[in-house]
């Protein structure tokens, strides 16, 4: 490739500032389509997401938005809860990073994952499985099972990011957008997010791909970008056409898996003219050389990067709701990076037992080293200035983990950590203790930060109501 | 020196100390004619099986592999474009495909215009005519409809194509309607599903042959991992498929094709779980040596004997032969002298006291290595779950172990023989240890040791809860004779290679279908040409249940 932003110099991430034609509005509609593949750092690459830029900021109040930050293998308790009070807090080892957000963080404790008390499993998939879902795991089948727990496929409904995407995903080009970074295969384990049963939801793992599917379709000449869209909308009508012919011909149960394939084809089709905002938030992100997904030295530039995209995809107006995955359930990375020199593997230490100091070190720096990295997506959403405030402030950013704690495989006392106040629905700055509150809980609390009614989201077996502390 | 240990390791894999059944049939009583039932059994314990029993299924779609060959084959492009897509969802390890996420959609789209954009850059290799001739648009379209769609387009598959190309070339001449036709082609359901339709007016339920043309595919992305070439397309349209010897002898003529490493390299990566092989790392503290280009080689290495293995071995060559594929970056590890080899691979033989087959294997061992250290518990869960088709049982829930402080000065074994004096660790850790044990001679890397942390290595195992193969033994070269000696291992063999050919996994149905391969592959000494032959001729490759 030969990309601007594969030219930038350094390893720093940033916003390209000054010389950036988008900051300029309006006017910059003008461009050529090479000036601005220039400008944001595409060549000439050609992809169908093809859009065309919205000269101005999106109309109305800001946006909310949710953004999901998962790291796996569970945490150490006693330095990861804070110390204090509901308001006088102090943060231990782990979190201590976040204390330039102490007044914009809400940290949960005694939440559990209750509903993964139930249904198949073991340990680690029922807390993947549950985790955004809060419901119980579908029994294995013949498809889409693992390997050393044949009882168990998939999550039995949509989790909690889906189910906000289907009340706000539509005003985005992308409902939602799945971000991830090592992780690897396509099991119970490697999947968080659903869009129904059954239907998980991959992460993109390669930060360039992200870029290119969210960036690099952007088309501005404007008899260009019309020929485009009537070349895609033909090839798609075919593609319709097809699986329409297809499904006729088929039985009832796969009439409706390709039904699911028909109907992303047909989003892809509406996102074609779909535009994107060029208002003075919307920076694109300078990624730096393309790094290999695959390998493990890169995995923190690889955090670096995806955190970049979802920064800019939400500035940009192209979602509304994100997820960040690192690693996967049972992740199992040596952490053996500048700064971290863990070279134990992250699941291998997960599982130690407490009076091993030395991995309990270990588990601690490697959480620390998360909490690092939600501070840094926190800041990067804080440094977009949105309304009187930043986009941080219209976003709640919800830090995940499939476990408690890795060597009891426990999913009791959860590490909840949340970020942002949704546009003002949360109350911020404070440490919460909770006595064995079911985690469905939170994630009604969560609709209901978005507007959203529903009283119970799950299994209505684990729903308790709404952590109304944490409300305004 | 470390002071860790890891116990209960494999929690997550289980201590109730019990085992499924290893024959994987999930009961054992008569059969009904309800399809989802296991087929009755006769006098002598073997299923009886009158007429051909296959179950439903869903409708599968290129997995990653066979799309990255497929496009090499249709189009002569050979990037792997679909290396970047989400992973296929996993059935005991196979790549079953999946559902189709946004992600998966916009990648083949990104995917079929960036292909579509190189395959007209060629337009001579694309185009069956020339391109000025003015009939050239209508002849390219059915030509590529029927290697795209591995089947005779329909008039109406043709005409939709057509409108396509008619837009294109509107827009930007004859090269962008061919263009915008290989777009629309490569995103479309009839290439990126295996579709396997049945005729009109058959009942649900009913057990039909696979038609010809699915027939093709099926055994192409079995033994190819990739389309039919002309000639099964050939052998399709005159019905030649339709006869078990048709089918077997077009089967014979693709395992002589070059293309047959392709199938057989897509199979053994899924069963033995090698895709992580190129990406391992070691601690440097401890293996200074080990980088990414001794990774990269010990792959090559290991896929080299594997390619051998099945182009013309058996299971016991694949278990105990003492071939190796070795250069001066990776004698080393064999325990080599470097100085007698160079950077090329070459074929040696090995002491066959210390190394046998795949078992051994430098590659293999590093894989189910710790990145410091050897690894018993993984080593023995690779044993039961890949090699002998075993589940380990789900742990109880929420079990919370803590574990004794380490002595310091005590090698793997001894660190890891605690597991059993916890009580709930032990029952599967009797599964796992024994096993696992018996490796111990391969450290982190895959080298021989005699010694471990200054004692003498000690790979005394023992094998329970098998069907044939319990009891002790010393070194995993023994291990590996035993698996040479176990039907249940042989069997697996063959459970895998057809949960491969089927792209799913086995239901109770099977049983009667793996019963016939099985009965092939013995009859065949076990040779594992032999054994794709059989999975070609059984039942479930053969027919299938109409869906209604």
């Amino acid at each position: 490739m030969t990309n601007e932003h594969s030219k930038s110099s350094g390893r720093t991430p940033g916003w390209r500032d000054g010389k950036n034609l988008l900051r300029n509005g309006p006017r910059q509609l003008g461009l050529s389509r090479r000036d601005f593949a220039r400008t944001v750092g595409i060549g000439a690459l050609a992809l169908p997401f093809l859009r065309t830029l919205r000269g101005q900021a999106q109309a109305g109040a800001a946006p909310k938005r949710f953004l999901v930050f998962f790291s796996p293998n569970g945490t150490i308790p006693e330095e990861f809860f804070p110390d204090g009070g509901e308001t006088d807090f102090r943060f231990r080892r782990i979190l201590e990073p976040l204390a330039p957000f102490r007044d914009k963080v809400i940290v949960l404790r005694g939440v559990d994952q209750t509903s993964s008390n139930s249904g198949p499993g073991d340990g680690h998939q029922v807390g993947m499985g549950h985790l955004l879902t809060g419901r119980e795991l579908l029994p294995g089948d013949t498809m889409g099972g693992c390997d050393s727990c044949p009882p168990v496929s998939w999550a039995s409904g949509i989790s909690i990011d889906q189910r906000i995407a289907n009340e706000i995903g539509a005003t985005t080009p992308f409902r939602s957008v799945e971000l991830g970074a090592r992780v690897s295969g396509s099991n119970i384990w490697t999947r968080m997010c659903y869009r129904s049963a059954s239907e998980p939801i991959p992460p993109e793992i390669d930060p360039v791909r992200a870029f290119e599917r969210l960036f690099a379709g952007v088309e501005v000449d404007t008899g260009e970008a019309e020929r485009r869209l009537r070349e895609g909308r033909s090839v798609l009508d075919a593609v319709q056409q097809d699986f329409a012919a297809l499904q006729r011909r088929v039985g009832r149960d796969d009439r409706a898996r390709l039904e699911t394939h028909l109907e992303v084809v047909r989003e892809l089709e509406l996102r074609l003219g779909s535009s994107m905002s060029t208002a003075a938030e919307c920076r694109v992100p300078m990624l730096g050389d393309r790094v290999d997904p695959g390998r493990n030295e890169n995995f923190p530039r690889l955090v670096e990067m995806q955190m970049d995209v979802m920064a800019a995809a939400f500035a940009c107006g192209l979602t509304n709701v994100g997820s960040l995955q690192w690693t996967q359930s049972v992740g199992n990375i040596p952490f053996n990076f500048d700064g971290v020199g863990v070279e134990r593997r992250h699941h291998d230490l997960s599982h130690y037992g407490d009076g091993d100091l030395d991995a309990r070190e270990d588990l601690i720096r490697i959480n620390r080293w998360y909490a690092q990295r939600y501070a840094e997506m926190l800041a990067r959403l804080d440094r977009i200035p949105e309304g009187g405030g930043s986009v941080l402030d219209n976003t709640v950013v919800v830090w995940v983990n499939e476990l408690g704690k890795g060597n009891s495989h426990t999913r009791r006392d959860m590490p909840f950590v949340l970020g942002g106040s949704a546009g003002g629905a949360l109350r911020t700055g404070r440490s919460i203790s909770y006595s064995r509150r079911p985690h469905n809980d939170l994630w009604v609390t969560m609709l209901r930060a978005f507007g959203i009614g529903d009283s119970t989201f799950g299994d209505t077996r684990f729903n308790t109501g709404a952590m109304s502390e944490i409300l305004v | 020196m470390r002071t860790g240990l890891a116990l209960c390791l494999a929690l997550a894999l289980g201590c109730t100390g019990e085992i499924d059944d290893p024959s994987g049939m999930p009961g054992t009583g008569p059969g009904t004619r309800n399809p989802t039932d296991p087929p009755p059994r006769g006098p002598d314990g073997r299923y009886v099986c009158e007429v051909p029993v296959v179950p439903g299924g869903p409708i599968r779609r290129l997995t990653r592999d066979q799309y990255d060959l497929t496009v090499r084959d249709l189009l002569g492009d050979a990037t792997s474009p679909a290396r970047g897509f989400p992973a296929d969802d996993d059935g005991e390890g196979f790549h079953l495909g999946g559902l189709a996420s946004s992600l998966h959609v916009e990648q083949w789209a990104a995917a079929a215009e960036a292909l579509a954009e190189r395959a007209v850059g060629d337009l001579g290799a694309l185009l069956p005519c020339d391109a000025g001739a003015a009939t050239c648009s209508n002849t390219f379209i059915e030509d590529f409809l029927g290697r795209a769609f591995r089947r005779p387009p329909t008039s109406a598959e043709i005409a939709r194509y057509g409108a396509v190309f008619d837009v294109g070339n509107t827009e930007g001449g004859f090269a962008n309607g061919v263009k915008l036709v290989v777009q629309a082609v490569l995103q479309s359901a009839s290439f990126l599903y295996h579709v396997e339709l049945a005729p009109e007016g058959e009942p649900e339920g009913a057990i039909i042959p696979v038609e010809d043309y699915a027939l093709a595919s099926r055994l192409s992305y079995f033994l190819w991992a990739s389309m039919p070439d002309d000639a099964l397309l050939r052998a399709a349209a005159e019905g030649r498929l339709q006869t078990r010897e048709g089918l077997l002898a077009e089967a014979e003529r693709m395992l002589d094709d070059p293309r047959a490493a392709d199938g057989s390299r897509s199979f053994y990566r899924q069963w033995l779980k090698l895709y992580g092989l190129a990406s391992m790392q070691k601690n440097p503290e401890y293996y200074p040596l080990f980088d990414a280009a001794v990774a990269a080689d010990l792959q090559r290495s290991l896929e080299r004997f594997l390619d051998e293995v099945f182009a013309s071995g058996d299971v016991e060559t694949l278990y105990t032969s003492n071939v190796a594929y070795v250069n001066a970056r990776l004698a080393p590890i064999f325990g080599l002298d470097p100085a007698d080899f160079t950077s090329e691979l070459q074929r040696v033989t090995l002491d066959p006291t210390q190394r046998a087959g795949l078992l051994t294997h430098p590659a293999l061992m590093a894989l189910l290595g710790k990145a410091d250290q050897s690894d018993p518990i993984h080593r023995a869960v690779f044993v039961r779950e890949r090699l002998l088709c075993q589940h380990l049982p789900t742990p109880p829930d929420d079990l919370t172990i803590v574990a004794p402080d380490p002595a310091p000065g005590t090698s793997t074994r001894q660190r890891f023989e605690e597991h059993s004096s916890n009580p709930a660790c032990a029952g599967c850790h009797l599964l796992l240890d024994g096993v696992g044990f018996g490796f111990e001679h391969y450290d982190a890397v895959g080298t021989w040791r005699s010694e471990d942390n200054g004692a003498p290595v000690d790979a005394s195992g023992e094998v329970h809860g098998t069907a044939d193969m319990d009891g002790p033994f010393n070194g995993a070269v023994e291990l590996a004779q035993r698996l040479v000696g176990s039907e249940q291992a042989r069997h697996c063999v063959a459970r895998q290679v057809f949960r491969f050919a089927l792209q799913r996994v086995e239901v109770a149905v099977d049983a009667c279908s793996l019963q016939q391969v099985t009965d092939d592959f013995g009859e065949a000494a076990y040779d594992l040409r032999a054994l794709r032959l059989a999975v070609v001729g059984s039942d479930a490759f053969r027919f299938q249940q109409v869906q209604r």
